[in-house]
């Protein structure tokens, strides 16, 4: 029977362990660095231009392919070891049955997701500290980096963050972060609920194999697909990609998957793969536990 | 109350060319302490594994308290399974308050005095990953008593336990079967199985034979 309650006691339980997890120490860690390095630029521009960037640079940090990779990879360290059995489970297990305990485990990745998508926008305003100033308009600096990508090399400065007029023209600030967002918690839940599908029916470390798969089909989707097969359609086979609004056609980007298409794939790839793994949850041995 | 409270009807359970349960069948009678010797990787583990629903048969059946086991659903078993896990940041009070959460069948002072029982303080504020061995061992016992199930499987419930620890868990388990529980243990320590069990079984190479 589902029980809704033991269903989100397993995926608070999740949480709870994050105080004693180092993997999840590093893992924030690491991003505070990646960003840090990743806003250097657009903080030193901003020193020198003398102009306060505005907090809305979330919808632009992911707009290149090695961001993607880099991206991908962050998440998953975080789910790296989904369905997230330890030597406690089977203490849960036996009271809430491993279908409320699955089920609560793919909620947990759902809620991880968000979490850390909004550690992610937090710490991407942090690094910009002291050079950020609040306005609800995108800013002089965004703007013109996004009119004059080559301005920072007058400063001598490397830009690793890009912005797109015809973006900052279609969508407010915050629409754009929420949409962002949105699609950063999408493809972290597809990423997460990959390696859990994977991990629980193919075996160890096959999630891991998987998403790295998907990886390579992002890239391949980007340089190679195009040139080998005369066209972007190998874009529509590539979930990763889409974590960021700038893969994405709004008429006009010249992208070619719709964000209706993205996202409905995303929602129905998550919920056939969560069907798949709870299924093959229950059949499955678990036999988790080392030996002393 | 069924008469026996697991059945094991010709459980074979194979992990490819490995055999860990040859064609057991054996009957665990209601209210007694049955106790099952072995070497490491005689299949122990494996058949409570099963009798769990943590491990589903090649083939056979088995039958808790009537019923047949079904590996996604819950069951009314308390445990311990190998080395029992808690979570490191929280106390040993916390770590049962949040599992008994999930049956919420219940109440704190019930917890407490699960905790009592094992010979832990249930006010100590020592967060379990400081635990010795010994003391998550009898956590891990307060854990699989504290909701009173009536059925127990322990494997190896002694490890890890001083002298005096192992005297006051054989004491809590024949008060627990003194009260209607059932309970199938295993240990390496013959003086347990002398001490406390009704009936003792030997596996050997996945096959089960009772020897007294």
């Amino acid at each position: 029977m589902t029980d809704l309650k033991a269903i989100l006691l397993c995926a608070l339980l999740n949480f709870r362990k994050w105080a004693v997890n180092p993997r999840i120490y590093t893992l924030a860690a690491i991003t505070v660095g990646f960003l840090a390095w990743h806003s250097a630029g657009l903080s030193q521009l901003s020193a020198a231009l003398e102009v306060a960037v505005t907090p809305w640079v979330f919808p632009n940090l992911i707009t290149s392919l090695a961001m993607t990779a880099v991206f991908c990879c962050f998440i998953m360290l975080l789910f790296c070891d989904a369905p997230f059995a330890d030597s406690h489970t089977p203490f849960v297990i036996i009271r809430t049955g491993r279908r409320n305990w699955a089920i609560g485990q793919l909620l947990y990745i759902v809620l991880a997701a968000f979490v850390y998508a909004l550690f992610f926008l937090m710490v991407s305003v942090m690094v910009l500290m002291p050079n950020v100033r609040w306005s609800a308009e995108w800013g002089k600096v965004l703007r013109t980096i996004a009119a004059n990508p080559g301005i920072a090399d007058n400063y001598g400065i490397k830009l690793t963050i890009f912005a797109d007029l015809s973006i900052l023209d279609m969508f407010s600030p915050i629409e754009a972060t929420l949409i962002s967002f949105g699609l950063f918690c999408l493809t972290s839940v597809f990423i997460g609920v990959l390696i859990f599908c994977g991990n629980v029916v193919i075996g160890r470390m096959g999630g891991l194999v998987l998403a790295g798969i998907f990886l390579c089909i992002s890239f391949f989707s980007a340089y190679l697909g195009p040139l080998t097969l005369g066209g972007y359609w190998v874009r529509y086979l590539s979930p990763i990609s889409w974590c960021s609004m700038y893969s994405l056609n709004w008429g006009t980007s010249g992208e070619p998957v719709s964000p209706s298409y993205a996202v409905i794939s995303l929602l129905a790839a998550i919920a056939f793969m969560s069907m798949v793994s709870v299924i093959a949850f229950c059949r499955k041995d678990l036999n988790i536990q080392e030996r002393r | 109350m069924a008469e026996y409270m697991v059945e094991v009807l010709n459980a074979v359970k194979k992990f490819k060319e490995t055999v860990a349960l040859n064609n057991v069948t054996v009957r665990f009678e209601t209210g007694k302490i049955h106790g099952i010797i072995g070497r490491n990787g005689s299949g122990k583990t494996v058949l409570f594994k099963c009798i769990c629903g943590f491990m589903q048969l090649t083939s056979g059946s088995i039958l808790v308290d009537g019923r047949p086991v079904r590996p996604g659903t819950a069951q009314e078993i308390g445990i311990i399974i190998e080395e029992p896990g808690f979570i490191g940041s929280l106390s040993g009070y916390q770590n049962l308050k949040l599992l008994a959460s999930i049956r919420r069948k219940i109440s704190d002072a019930e917890i407490r005095q699960a905790l009592e029982r094992v010979g832990l303080d249930p006010n100590l504020k020592k967060r379990v990953s400081k635990y010795s061995l010994g003391m998550k061992q009898r956590l891990g016992i307060a854990q699989a008593i504290m909701e009173k199930p009536k059925l127990l499987i322990l494997d190896e419930p002694m490890n890890g336990l001083d002298k005096r620890g192992v005297l006051e868990i054989r004491r809590v388990l024949k008060e627990l079967n003194g009260e209607g529980a059932t309970i199938i243990l295993s240990s390496h320590y013959a003086e347990d199985i002398e001490t406390l069990c009704d009936s003792v079984y030997e596996m050997d190479g996945g096959v089960l034979t009772q020897i007294g």
